[in-house]
């Protein structure tokens, strides 16, 4: 198992977010996460990345059997968590490459492999950026500064292929993309699809997941997973939306 | 009881030789008498309002040799002096200017009063002078830990001719473990037309004082750059007063200053916008840590006449500890109605979201802490135009911040 999270409820600023989720990802899976503003679901994202503010108060995250609410995001990352973020943050004065081999080394001392040097780094940076077709000028810039919106998702992913991590969680990728840009960061994103790798997509929108297809969906509202199916939950959303789905829910079941 | 540093200065002032030409006797004659009649500042004068000296008074400071000096050679157009030569050859040279610049006032009155060693920089008419003139001192050289507080008077005069190009480097610090300080007056005049490019690097030491002023008086569309770096110290102290006295004179001041544990910087900033069509620039940012404490005092004046005046400041602070202190006070005083005019002052922590992001990409907190703040400085390590300079302050930099090792594994 990738990733257990049972009843999990989470406060951002003393206001319960989540509700009790329960959700399973198993390696090589790709599960949807799909719900109206407000659902939770960047909480889901934010919870699992360990963002500070973000208190879990009852529930657990196991993470390859690990219990995942122990480590501080920087182990999380190591461990092999990748968040891509629906708002990545510009950095002006910390170069994206020379963070992003910062945070490659911090990774590969912790599974004990050998360091990057800059040579073979950049080897592996020049091919990783071809597969989202990032500007070789771009990442050599401070981390996101002056970055187009699409440009930013693109980085996110590029970084993706970089730390090769077991779980990503992209939260919202596909917002503020035009409809290339979108083809291009699924494109990337399915070349990252591996028997391996498990990801979780969080979106908004049914658009996304026409590109990344996904093997499960999950309707979260209100805190909590209504409804999970295949990816033609995805579709009968897209035609009835979030209201009918909810309505149609069949009821929890009993404890 | 043991003497204050007032009743040693006193004492020096008694028996310091006299052998001046007769204006310039006349000046440390003035300046003697106003350090008699006030002494040294107290929280009581508006510009001492942040920065206590009873570090410095407190302690009979006995003065020493170690003006500032040329290190390497000296570069073709320029010439480095030591005022007594100059005043042999050319008594009266400096009359009109020497002492006129600088206000005599607590420190620089005993500056005035008691400098023996100045030194002459001239920059000769139309020379272009690519390489940086390099300038520096150590106000506590040989000091034994054991040794009594000694005091170094500096004074530099610089005078840049008119159509010159050139840069001066100075780098000074106190590599010594008992108490020292060092009093420093610098003069610089910026001929029409002149370009000069002045950095000061200050590498501060727990048990080192400096006080130090710079005045700066520029000619008809003149253009003088100065980048400030100052790296803790006990008590560190700048007075950087830019009068643009010539139609169309640009000044750009640049200053970044670090305090930790123990360590207090203040820099004190006036431009003077005297003519019309002058602009100023200036970007000061400050990294507080520990118990550290940090003081910006900038004031841009516009004088009536000064229209089509273009100045700007901005202050940013950073704080790293909950201990940290700053006080920053940017202020305008606009007398003319042409204008564009806009100041602004921020203290603040290092961002959350930054932080996080860092993290998130395997980074550790004390990592990522150390890079964004190197960030934060940075940016006026970049605008440095000497490449091994910039170099040199980037690892000074490095060395001088909590957990800099951390961003030098990374890089």
């Amino acid at each position: 198992m990738m990733l257990r999270i049972e009843n999990l409820h989470a406060s951002v600023g003393g206001t319960e977010i989540l509700k009790g989720i329960d959700l399973e990802v198993n390696p090589g899976e790709v599960h949807a996460i799909m719900g109206p503003n407000g659902s939770g679901k960047s909480t889901l994202a934010n919870v699992l990345a360990g963002r500070d503010g973000y208190e879990v108060t009852s529930g657990s995250i196991k993470y390859q059997g690990k219990d995942l609410m122990e480590l501080p995001p920087e182990e999380r990352a190591r461990e092999g968590i990748f968040l891509a973020f629906q708002y990545p943050v510009e950095i002006p004065g910390v170069s994206n490459l020379y963070f992003l081999k910062a945070g490659m080394n911090a990774v590969r001392r912790h599974r004990g492999e050998p360091e990057l040097d800059a040579m073979d780094f950049m080897k592996l940076a020049k091919e990783k950026m071809k597969l989202v077709d990032l500007d070789k000028e771009l990442a050599k810039r401070s981390v996101n500064s002056g970055f187009s919106g699409g440009e930013k998702k693109r980085n996110e992913i590029f970084q993706m292929a970089m730390l090769e991590p077991k779980l990503a969680i992209l939260d919202e990728t596909d917002s503020g993309l035009d409809i290339d840009a979108l083809k291009v960061v699924s494109e990337g994103v399915n070349a990252l699809r591996s028997p391996e790798r498990s990801m979780v997509v969080i979106t908004h929108y049914q658009r996304l997941l026409d590109y990344i297809v996904p093997d499960h969906v999950h309707v979260l509202f209100q805190g909590k997973i209504v409804r999970s199916g295949g990816k033609g939950l995805a579709l009968e959303l897209e035609e009835k939306g979030y209201e009918a789905i909810r309505t149609d829910s069949p009821p929890a079941a009993a404890p | 009881m043991t003497a204050d540093f007032r009743e040693t200065a006193m004492a020096a002032l008694a028996s310091r030789p006299k052998a001046d030409p007769e204006w310039l006797a006349a000046r440390r004659a003035q300046a003697e008498s106003e350090f008699q009649d006030h002494g040294f500042p107290t929280a009581k004068d508006e510009a001492w309002r942040f920065t206590s000296v009873r570090s410095i008074t407190r302690l009979p400071f006995a003065p020493r040799s170690g003006g500032t000096t040329v290190r390497g050679d000296v570069p073709e157009g320029v010439s480095v002096e030591r005022l007594a030569d100059v005043l042999e050859k050319q008594p009266r040279l400096l009359e009109p200017h020497l002492g006129r610049l600088s206000k005599p006032e607590f420190f620089s009155a005993l500056n005035a009063a008691m400098f023996d060693d100045a030194l002459v920089v001239r920059i000769a008419k139309g020379a272009v002078v690519e390489a940086p003139i390099e300038l520096g001192s150590d106000a506590g050289a040989d000091g034994s830990a054991d040794s009594e507080p000694t005091v170094v008077y500096q004074r530099l005069f610089v005078l840049a001719e008119e159509n010159s190009q050139a840069t001066i480097v100075e780098r000074h610090e106190g590599t010594s473990t008992s108490p020292h300080l060092s009093n420093s007056v610098t003069e610089i005049l910026v001929g029409k037309n002149a370009k000069l490019s002045h950095y000061l690097v200050h590498q501060g030491w727990s048990t080192g004082h400096r006080i130090a002023a710079v005045a700066v008086e520029q000619a008809r569309s003149s253009s003088y750059a100065s980048h400030v770096f100052t790296f803790g110290g006990a008590l560190s102290r700048l007075d950087m007063r830019c009068v643009l006295a010539g139609e169309g004179a640009e000044c750009a001041l640049d200053g970044l200053y670090l305090a930790r544990d123990g360590e207090h910087v203040d820099h004190q900033t006036l431009v003077d916008h005297a003519s019309a069509h002058c602009s100023s620039q200036q970007k000061y940012k400050g990294i507080l840590d520990g118990k550290g404490r940090g003081v910006f005092d900038g004031t841009v004046v516009v004088r009536r006449d000064a229209q089509k005046s273009d100045a700007h400041q901005e202050n940013r602070n950073l704080l790293l500890s909950d201990t940290a202190i700053v006080n920053t006070k940017p202020h305008l005083e606009i007398d003319a109605d042409d204008v564009t005019c806009s100041h602004g002052a921020t203290v603040g922590q290092l961002d959350q979201n930054q932080l996080f992001y860092l993290r998130a990409r395997g980074i550790d907190a004390a990592a990522a802490k150390a890079v964004l703040t190197h960030a934060f400085a940075s940016e006026l390590i970049e605008r440095v135009k000497l490449a091994p300079l910039a170099e040199e302050l980037g690892k000074l930099l490095r060395k001088s911040l909590p957990a800099g090792e951390l961003v030098e594994d990374a890089l």
